[in-house]
């Protein structure tokens, strides 16, 4: 197939990472087109797909892919509503998650093209998964007849880098927090299942949290369900999965490594920034081409994880490096010299644009995080996480939300605090919910409600003994000069909780002073073996004999930030293993804190 | 509590156009705590937004308090907005950042000075 060989070039960089995550783009690729082409009898298609899903998809199949299974030029629609032409062609295929209001969508449009008569077939895939009240809805508007077929497509987890997975599930922590509604851990279960259906069992699971408890029980069952089918070795020594309810501090923090600002100040959707339209990056006629953000670039692999700061001095070594090949040509005076050249042109062009962009985007970024808004948030910040004035009404808060900055910072600062000192004093707490209220207005009540009951803001009750797990795990730094050399630089001078307990983790050996610490962090604690079949627990000892490094995977459970990301990948060089990244979603405070939002009209 | 909430929700959503049947229901929302005085405050600025409406010929309804005083301070109603203040204990903070945001905006500098 020419087209998969032609994807596989441009998604080349997912080889390179300590496991393959090339074979897992593969795997829900060949899974997802598959399933377009057995769609329905006529060969020409049309496709509709639920707009949550567009960035997943658009990341496993391009456009030219799904024209190669027959979906017709034009044919591409969102389920946003809108009607799907009844001259469109006859065979429709729809894609969305199991969701009721899709499925009124879904039947209003197939009412529609039956009143103009036209009869078309209709195939509906479920991602990931068919649930009855979905179909229950179909029967209800009485379309369930008319689908061919009502199928699933177990697209879980897919590759955005060579060491990073998404679910791309947004709302895991809203649903299992708020609504303890706990299908993300069904979905996450099954989405490892799959994992190790390609890289082989994972012998050792370790996690923090109730919910990785709830995660592993599930995962040892469906294991020992399936156990004699999988005969793959292993590739990943071992699974850490992290609650992100365990850690609510780091979520509500500024990240300030390079990728981590660009998302907490553009956004990042599925690895596209949403740059605004100056900084957007254009082709030679003037027109903006699409930009992912990807290990595929060199120079954006190298500063990605750095500290902001640093950044300038590695891009205008680029630049510099460019000028001088440059330069070289320019004095070359044999054909060869300049055949040598020729045949790197490309990737000093594509490389030339990556500097442009960095150089651009790390300007603005300086004017933001330059500004006094930015600076007086992030002492605020950094005055809470060591500890200070946590008992008191803050006064940049109060500022902040008298002159009406956005909510959305007003209460990560506040949410920060009430984290911190395990709830706020009652009077405090009241104090900030009538600014909010007299500021903002009623109608945020009630996600300020949804934030207590996510445990995010409270009242002094529960104990949650910051300044004991701040001591522990040497949270915070002061002396920036050995932050270099630790994860503490994510967040200039301070340590991501749930990063420095996947270090433990990973130490964890079963010694008692590992698991004391452990258990100063609220929240349960699992560690369990998973067993291998025999032929396979050999094939690990004589890897080990050889010199492979070791792979850990890590589960984040309710999102993670790109500065963890980015902390784990020091961490891993620390420790001499590569760990492996997925999550639920990659979220920011902001994304983190509005998936909780429920606005009053 | 969610399904109370979603219950208020509903009957407070009616309640910006009927402010009678929203007055019954702060009586049920008081034992939520900060909900329910929530509730309480927005009523009796609804009410007040509605008078408001009458005397300036402008919107008010559905402003936060915050956004009603900066359209009085705009407007130099001064009575009605230190009725504000003193009705809903509004803290200093709020009350002075308002009133310089809104002054300046009017470009009232000279008040702006002996303020």
């Amino acid at each position: 197939n020419r087209s998969s060989v032609h994807a596989m070039d441009t998604r080349a960089f997912l080889r390179s990472g300590a496991i393959n995550t090339g074979q897992l783009y593969e795997f829900v690729r060949k899974a997802f087109l598959d399933r377009i082409i057995h769609a329905g009898s006529a060969p020409s298609k049309a496709l509709a797909i639920d707009p949550d899903l567009t960035g997943v998809i658009g990341r496993i199949a391009e456009y030219s892919a799904l024209r190669e299974c027959g979906v017709e030029h034009q044919c591409l629609f969102l389920l946003n509503g809108r009607r799907i032409p009844s001259s469109c062609p006859p065979n429709v295929v729809y894609f969305c998650r199991p969701r009721v209001s899709l499925m009124r969508m879904i039947a209003n449009q197939i009412k529609e093209h039956q009143k103009d008569g036209v009869t078309k077939e209709y195939t509906l895939y479920f991602i990931p998964f068919k649930t009855v009240v979905c179909e229950q809805a179909l029967a209800n508007e009485g379309v369930r007849a008319n689908f061919v077929a009502l199928s699933e497509c177990p697209l879980l987890l897919a590759p955005l880098d060579a060491d990073l997975l998404s679910m791309s599930l947004p709302l895991a922590f809203r649903e299992c927090a708020l609504l303890g509604d706990r299908t993300a851990v069904h979905y996450a279960a099954q989405a490892l299942m799959q994992l190790q259906l390609i890289y082989g069992a994972i012998p050792r699971i370790v996690g923090k949290g109730d919910l990785a408890k709830a995660l592993a029980e599930q995962l040892l069952r469906l294991h020992e369900e399936q156990k004699t089918t999988n005969l793959i070795p292993s590739e990943i020594e071992s699974l850490i999965i992290i609650d992100r309810a365990v850690d609510l501090i780091t979520p509500m923090r500024s990240q300030l490594t390079y990728e981590g600002l660009i998302d907490e100040i553009f956004g990042i959707d599925e690895s596209v920034p949403r740059l605004p339209a100056h900084l957007k990056p254009q082709d030679a006629n003037g027109k903006p081409v699409s930009c992912e953000l990807n290990s595929n670039d060199s120079l954006y692999a190298a500063i990605r994880d750095l500290e902001f700061n640093s950044v300038f001095s590695l891009i205008s070594k680029a630049a510099k490096t460019l000028a001088k090949e440059e330069q070289e040509v320019r004095e070359a005076t044999t054909i060869s010299q300049i055949k040598q050249f020729t045949s790197k042109l490309k990737r000093h062009q594509e490389e030339k644009a990556s500097v442009g962009l960095h150089m651009d985007i790390a300007q603005e970024l300086r004017h933001i995080v330059d500004d006094e808004k930015f600076r007086d948030g992030f002492e605020v910040e950094q005055n809470f996480v060591c500890g200070n004035d946590l008992d008191k009404v803050c006064d940049v808060i109060e500022d902040a939300a008298s002159q009406q900055e956005p909510l959305i910072k007003v209460l990560r600062l506040m949410c920060l605090q009430s984290v911190l000192s395990s709830g706020l004093k009652r009077s405090v707490l009241e104090a900030y919910w009538q600014t909010i209220r007299q500021s903002y207005g009623f109608q945020h009540s009630i996600s300020l409600e949804n934030l207590l009951q996510a445990g995010l803001l409270k009242s002094q009750d529960s104990r949650f003994p910051y300044d004991k797990i701040r001591r522990q795990f040497k949270l915070v730094s002061e002396d920036v000069s050995d932050a270099a050399e630790d994860i503490l630089y994510a967040y200039a001078g301070y340590a991501p909780l749930s990063v420095r307990l996947c270090q433990y983790l990973c130490r964890s050996d079963g010694s008692r002073a590992l698991e004391e610490a452990l258990k100063v962090v609220p929240g349960a604690f699992v560690d369990a073996e998973q067993q291998l079949p025999e032929g396979i627990s050999q094939q690990i000892a004589t890897a080990d004999g050889q010199t492979k490094q070791r792979v850990s995977l890590v589960f984040f459970l309710g999102g993670c930030t790109f500065a963890e990301v980015s902390a784990l990948r020091l961490l891993g060089q620390q420790e001499g293993r590569s760990f492996i990244v997925a999550t639920t979603d990659l979220i920011n405070g902001d994304k983190f804190l509005a998936s909780l939002f429920d606005e009053l009209e | 509590l969610m399904l109370q909430e979603a219950y208020e929700q509903e009957h407070i959503e009616e309640a910006l156009s009927c402010m009678r049947e929203a007055k019954n229901l702060f009586v049920k929302g008081k034992d939520t705590g900060c909900l329910g005085k929530g509730v309480d405050e927005q009523s009796r600025l609804l009410g007040i937004q509605r008078q408001l409406e009458q005397t300036h010929r402008r919107p008010f309804l559905n402003m936060s308090l915050l956004e009603t005083m900066f359209e009085l301070v705009l407007r130099k109603d001064d009575d009605s907005v230190q009725r504000l203040r003193k009705d809903f204990k509004i803290s200093d903070r709020l009350y002075y950042w308002t009133k310089i945001r809104a002054l300046v905006q009017a470009k009232e500098f000279l008040e702006l000075e002996e303020f």
